[in-house]
């Protein structure tokens, strides 16, 4: 279908004020932002939810220790908060759980035999995307002899 | 008597669809036989049979017929309205019955626009037939809404608690199933025009409408459901990856990458084959959903409970990506795209960057989603896989997405030189990061937001600035207001602009979801009757507990004054709905809104000497409902708005602006 | 899936084209169908009940109030008999199902060295003594304060039963409602030296509407 209204190539639109200014404007403008982020205090952060967040409650569907408001999840954040207190590692504590509920209550599961095809699967889907549409691309010619990465 | 009138629906339904069956292959295979007439005869029947089913099915529960199994097991005599007329899809059986009804009223649109002759389109119907009569048969055997019951009870438990505690619930499932059923029209053609080997894109043309309906309903019935778990669950939060919820993201996902590609179809002539994949993966995407939802293999929140119908799903799901897959390979020489693109910076480049980036995302949340029962199936072994997982990967996915929407929009088609890109951007990208600029300097120094809003500002930027420019044309060519012109260049092109409203809701939506993952915040705090305490710069009062009967539940609360700096902002009800039948109390957040922030609470613990509060503060929440609303009706606008037959200031705004888009 | 490519060749030869259509659309296919065969190998099993980790290990170190009169039970304490722990509650009806079971079992054991201890879960103490009243004793019960014990027994729901060796280690655990005939065996198996494992024969209850 030929639609008229199709945007192809054009020229750039209108003249418009010198490239100059905005360029100046833009550094000057991301300079800020870029300074004001990184001389930023450190948000506090609450050890306790951090690792509730990466613990599945064992007694609802699918909702995480943080989440979710059972009487169980509640009590296994307290659980956290006094292990916290006592000093104990983020690792120290989930391997604390792990050690109860399985690998079963790790949100995030770890690297191991069994999670390598979950974790490089994105990987390969990207790839495999990417030599797709460098199909589309090309005009008509020989397949590459090998994919590009 | 109300049973046998549904199981008589029922099976004129499975008649009905057999007919449509049949007329619509004689129609495929003789187009002279292919008359609106002679498939609309068995259409309408179906429409009537589904009709009557759910009909029955409403008389059953709004008369308190307990012979009937479903209403002994999901209604009560207690049940308000809305909720008892809602309890028709509440459960299984009458879920299935509502998506027949749904399905009958697409194919009864698609009859209607059916023009004698048409060969594709009574191929399609006959698909469509198809489908309809795996849904009727369903109701017919394994999970029938109207099998009776030899003793009668008196009075039945009522739905599940937590659907009956939200009017949001209500409408929630007939938006999702006019979103996951309306895919069923779009697949129907594409396999109807795939048999018949038609060339050409017409397929597509003719199906956008009800792609765009089903896309903005799939979308909206997300939200709402978000909403809903806002609403009602207590736990604060609009999206768990759980599951169910995962079951209906993908199809939107690929579902959002067909309309895109829908469009590098329609105007380059490219990616036509892809596009019979994504909308046959969307389709059978719809069918996985709800047989993840309903077959009892996974854990959910929002799952049904275990039942026969799980491995029917899974063997119609199978049979139409095998039989889909062999047709397409069938067909592949006749619809391979002759044309390639030109440049990957360009218009379609974008689409292209947009479909990749969407499959991917669709693909990892169904792999994330599935995996952990493929890993217990071969190895016995139980893993989880959930938000920190999810997350890993949809944070980095969706920052791409923005990027790449800002840009795409006003990206020329075929090749973009990157001067004229700069010069339709360089205005946004200064606005955007003056913004970043300022949310840093009044202390908002975080990260993920400022990024967000700045990106947000970029995907909108650009084509309003398009808009803006167009519309000047017009007023220098015409004289006419800045009103009437902004709605003259909308009119003009009503799919690219109602698809810029949906970018717009995106963006809204996206700057909702980071002030809520990063500036929200939560605290406990326990009170004694008449006590005043301090959470998150609120002076906060318990005043009293209370409770009180209502018709379906007793409802027990604690009511709570919030004030900042001595002004009341709000008295709230946190409340606790104790269900008969049920033992646990529901919990329900009490949810104050104001322009600022939600002010959300819920009861932790009640007692008589003590309530223990969590009170969450969620900045600008309204955002997210308002940019996922936003995009369905950008959708919605894209097919509503009509464009003038003929427009004589084409060549008036081409002197002016070069063309638009 | 997703991932389905787009089977288009570049190659202009037609039966090349092909043959790699069709050679796509097999593996697509034959991946398709290992996909549904697991997902169909899942039918009938109850995604809520998860395998416990703690069979082989030291039985947690707690000591816990009697449910009815003053006094404290330490498990750990209880070293050199057989330990039998179900956690219950009053709301789940498996429980309910299964008491006489263990009431029985914990008699017709008695004399060869096994307690029976019940923990109670998530439950008011209350509500916990009548249904004992209701259906009888046979056994001590402990409260639970905090749910501590549940989660150092990485309880997922009730009933939940483990079996603590001569030696205070974990060596058994049934998951879901037990009877009279596994809860026999089980301890036979234990009693003549062997390491029972874990049984999974119904599902648990993780709150009182679950």
């Amino acid at each position: 279908m030929s639609d008229p209204l199709v945007d192809t190539e054009t020229a750039p639109d209108a003249p418009r004020p010198t490239g100059k200014v905005v360029v100046i404007l833009l550094a000057a403008a991301v300079a800020v932002v870029a300074i004001g982020l990184i001389t930023a205090p450190p948000r506090p952060e609450d050890r306790t939810k951090i690792i509730a967040a990466q613990l599945r409650c064992p007694v609802c569907q699918s909702e995480s220790v943080l989440d979710s408001p059972s009487d169980t999840a509640r009590q296994m954040r307290e659980l956290i908060a006094s292990q916290v207190a006592e000093g104990r590692t983020d690792q120290e504590i989930i391997d604390y759980f792990v050690a109860r509920y399985g690998t079963w209550i790790l949100l995030d599961p770890p690297a191991s035999p069994r999670t390598i095809p979950l974790l490089v699967a994105p990987a390969v889907i990207l790839l495999l995307g990417l030599w797709l549409i460098r199909g589309r691309l090309r005009p008509r010619r020989r397949r590459p002899a090998v994919p590009p990465s | 008597m109300i049973a046998l009138i549904g199981k008589a629906g029922v099976l004129l339904g499975v008649l009905a669809s057999l007919e449509m069956i049949r007329r619509g292959i004689v129609g495929f295979r003789r187009p002279e036989r292919a008359s609106r007439a002679y498939l609309g005869g068995a259409t309408a029947a179906l429409v009537v049979g589904a009709v009557v089913a759910m009909g029955a099915l409403q008389a059953a529960l709004l008369g308190n017929d307990f012979s009937i199994r479903y209403i002994a097991e999901n209604h009560s005599r207690s049940t308000p309205f809305p909720f008892n007329v809602a309890t028709a899809w509440a459960a299984l059986e009458g879920s299935i019955v509502l998506w027949g009804l749904v399905l009958a009223g697409y194919a009864w649109s698609v009859v209607r626009r059916h023009r004698d002759g048409d060969d594709v389109g009574a191929g399609a119907t006959a698909v469509i037939g198809v489908v309809a009569l795996f849904f009727f048969g369903v109701m017919a055997t394994v999970a029938d809404p109207f099998q009776t019951l030899d003793v009668v009870p008196p009075d039945g438990p009522g739905p599940n608690p937590l659907l009956q505690n939200h009017i949001m619930m209500a409408i929630h499932p007939p938006l999702l199933y006019l979103g996951f059923v309306g895919f069923t029209v779009p697949f129907a053609f594409a396999i109807a025009s795939l048999a018949k080997g038609e060339p050409g894109s017409r397929w597509l043309e003719r199906t956008r409408t009800w792609s765009l309906v089903a896309w903005s309903f799939l979308g909206l019935g997300i939200v709402i459901g978000g909403w809903w778990s806002y609403e009602v669950l207590g736990w604060g939060g609009f999206w768990a990856w759980d599951p169910v919820e995962n079951a209906s993201f993908i199809p939107w996902l690929t579902a959002t990458a067909f309309i895109h590609s829908a469009v590098v179809e329609t105007r380059r002539g490219v990616l036509r084959s892809w596009n019979y994949v994504l909308v046959i993966l969307t389709f059978a995407f719809t069918i996985f959903g709800t047989f993840l939802t309903r077959s009892g293999v996974i854990g959910s929140v929002h799952a049904f409970s275990q039942s026969a119908i799980g491995p029917v799903l899974l063997g119609f799901f199978a049979v139409i990506l095998f039989a889909s897959l062999t047709l397409i390979a069938f067909r592949a020489p006749v619809v391979s795209s002759p044309s390639r693109l030109d440049s990957f910076v360009s218009r379609e480049g974008a689409f292209l960057l947009n479909n990749l980036i969407l499959s991917i995302l669709a693909a990892v949340v169904l792999l994330g989603t599935t995996y952990p029962m493929i890993v217990e199936a071969i190895s016995g072994e139980q893993i989880s896989v959930g938000r920190p997982f999810f997350d890993r990967y949809a944070i980095p996915i969706s920052y791409l997405l923005l990027a790449s929407m800002g840009v795409g929009t006003v990206a020329p088609y075929r090749k973009a030189r990157p001067i004229v890109l700069w010069d339709r951007i360089r205005g946004s990208l200064v606005v955007a990061a003056l913004a970043g600029a300022i949310l840093v300097v009044t202390g908002i120094r975080v990260g993920h937001v400022v990024a967000i809003v700045a990106l947000a500002i970029l995907v909108v930027g650009p084509a309003a600035e398009r808009l803006w420019r167009q519309a000047s044309a017009f007023m220098a060519a015409r004289g006419e207001g800045r009103g009437r012109s902004l709605l003259r260049v909308v009119r003009r092109d009503p799919r690219f602009w109602g698809g810029q409203v949906a970018h717009l809701g995106v963006a809204i939506l996206a700057v909702g979801v980071a002030l809520y993952g990063n500036l929200s915040n939560e605290a406990m705090i326990e009170l004694r009757p008449g006590e005043t305490g301090s959470v998150l710069g609120y002076e906060v009062t318990y005043l009293e507990s209370f409770q009180r009967p209502e018709p379906n539940r007793l409802v027990t609360g604690a009511r709570v004054a919030v004030s900042r700096d001595g002004d009341l902002v709000a008295v709230m009800e946190p409340r606790l709905n104790q269900y008969p039948n049920f033992q646990q109390a529901i919990g329900t957040p009490a949810v104050n809104i104001s322009l600022a922030r939600d002010i959300y609470m819920t009861i932790r613990r009640l007692d008589p000497e003590s309530v223990i509060l969590d009170v969450q503060t969620h900045p600008m929440m309204y955002l997210v409902w308002i940019g996922g609303i936003m995009m369905a009706a950008g959708g919605f606008a894209s097919f509503v708005i009509r464009k003038p037959e003929r427009d004589d200031l084409d060549e008036a705004v081409r002197d002016h602006v070069g063309s638009p888009g | 899936m997703t991932s389905s490519p787009d089977p288009i060749s570049e190659l202009a030869d037609p039966s090349r084209q092909s043959r790699r259509i069709w050679a796509v659309v097999s593996v697509v296919g034959v991946l398709l169908l290992a996909f549904l065969v697991v997902l169909g190998s899942r039918f009938g099993s109850d995604p809520s009940l998860v395998k416990s980790p703690l069979i082989g290990k030291p039985v947690p170190d707690l000591t816990l109030p009697l449910l009815e009169g003053d006094g404290e039970v330490s498990l750990r304490q209880k070293r050199g008999t057989i330990l039998v722990i179900n956690f219950w509650a009053s709301w789940c009806t498996a429980c309910r199902d299964e008491h006489p079971d263990l009431m029985a079992t914990a008699a017709a054991y008695a004399d060869r060295g096994v307690e029976f201890l019940g923990i109670v879960y998530q439950d008011d103490p209350q509500a916990a003594i009548a249904f004992l009243d209701e259906l009888g004793r046979g056994y001590p019960s402990v409260l639970d304060p905090g749910s501590l014990a549940a989660i150092e027994f990485g309880v997922f729901g009730v009933p939940e039963t483990f079996f603590i060796d001569a030696d205070g280690i974990i060596a058994g655990k049934i998951t879901g409602q037990s009877n009279a005939f596994i809860l026999a065996s089980t301890l036979d198996t234990l009693l003549a030296g062997g390491r029972p494992g874990s049984q999974t024969v119904g599902t648990v209850q993780s709150s009182p509407d679950s």
